[in-house]
């Protein structure tokens, strides 16, 4: 990210940031999105931070570990934005040693349509657009969820494109693929501020847009704690079928405060 | 842009995700009633001499406000499940750490203290 572009983002982030107390938002899982938007005028600050380990093609000792560091606006009723002030990550492995990489910046909108509680479904519609020095993304998802006296059911479909990697000649983002997921999630709200869940990921590669890879499966618990102006969720998720190359356990949190 | 094409046109082609979109929709038709967790209205006004529809409408908002703004941090709890005393701590609690605006708060008080009033009506 050039300093212009992050000076920027800066000036938009002082321009949001307002004095205000407010309440973390549902936070039940961490991979997927509920279809709650923030009232206008809060603003959220979410810390993620993924593990990923356990792969399946060699013994090079590899691991990582993902960051993200998110700014939610609510606008409006039914509209929220997020600003990824970066996604960056640490790789390890025993041959290559440990490195770190940014990844991309990104900017995220939602819409609410209709409400999990007072709807028959609750529904939302969400972009994502991250770029990067070698990667630009697109990414769409329609979020669905109800809440149905203590439970909540969510599910996600994603969709992805995504291009990356550098060519000769200051060429960029010269390889295209994409992803089709699905998430679907329940969770269990023991008290007012923790609940209890599980979250099954279905992650389908699309490799040049020409085909899929084999599709990954993951499934785990969720945890989530929610004090006042701030919130912790934890998912812990198992590779239910082993693809090589590919991490068999994923541990994700999400630390939120409130301002 | 043929790029673009072919991979529109491949998407479309995966009908199983409209299949697990309609799976989804259906179990959104299985839609609870939130009436034991925030009465409705109905039954605040029955009593009524008059028709006031000016209370109706702002006991309908705190309704709103508190089966949605409340919602996108816990699932709503009934109301009748706490005492007057509760609720004299969580409201001004719940109501500093949400952005409510200053309309929504005096609804959603308004609504609250309207169906603990029911309940206690209803106990003695």
């Amino acid at each position: 990210m050039s300093l212009p572009l992050f000076i920027r983002l800066l000036v938009i982030l002082a321009v949001f940031t307002v004095s205000r107390t407010g309440l973390a938002d549902q936070g039940m899982w961490t991979y997927l999105k509920t279809v709650n938007v923030h009232a206008p005028g809060e603003m959220e600050y979410e810390q993620y931070v993924t593990a990923k380990w356990d792969y399946d093609d060699d013994d090079d000792g590899k691991y990582r570990f993902d960051f993200r560091h998110e700014f939610e606006f609510g606008i409006t009723d039914n509209f929220q934005m997020a600003v990824y002030l970066a996604d960056w990550r640490v790789k390890h492995s025993d041959s290559s040693g440990t490195i770190t990489e940014f990844r991309t910046s990104a900017l995220e909108f939602k819409y609410k349509f209709s409400d999990p509680v007072t709807d028959p479904i609750g529904f939302a519609g969400y972009g994502e657009f991250k770029i990067g020095s070698e990667k630009f993304a697109l990414e769409g998802k329609a979020l669905f969820q109800k809440t149905i006296d203590r439970w909540n059911f969510g599910y996600n479909f994603v969709l992805e494109a995504e291009w990356e990697d550098n060519g000769a000649n200051g060429a960029r983002y010269v390889n295209s693929k994409g992803k089709i997921a699905n998430y679907l999630g329940i969770a269990y709200q023991v008290v007012p501020s923790f609940s209890v869940g599980a979250e099954i990921l279905a992650i389908t590669p699309i490799p040049d847009w020409a085909g899929t890879d084999t599709t990954r499966f993951y499934a785990g618990p969720a945890l989530s704690y929610r004090g006042r102006g701030w919130h912790i969720t934890t998912t812990f998720e198992v590779g239910l079928n082993r693809v090589p190359g590919v991490e068999r356990f994923q541990l994700r949190t999400i630390f939120g405060i409130d301002f | 842009m043929v790029d673009l094409i072919l991979q529109c046109r491949w998407i479309l082609e995966r009908r199983a995700v409209m299949g697990l979109l309609a799976v989804n929709l259906s179990l959104g038709c299985a839609a609870t009633s939130w009436d034991r967790v925030a009465p409705p209205v109905e039954m605040l006004v029955l009593g009524d001499a008059v028709d006031d529809s000016e209370r109706k409408a702002a006991l309908e908002r705190g309704r709103m406000v508190y089966l949605v703004d409340c919602s996108k941090c816990h699932v709503p709890e009934p109301i009748l499940a706490y005492s007057v005393q509760d609720w004299g701590h969580i409201l001004p609690e719940m109501i500093e750490e949400t952005s409510l605006t200053a309309e929504k708060e005096a609804d959603l008080r308004r609504y609250v203290e309207s169906v603990l009033q029911l309940g206690a009506d209803a106990a003695g």
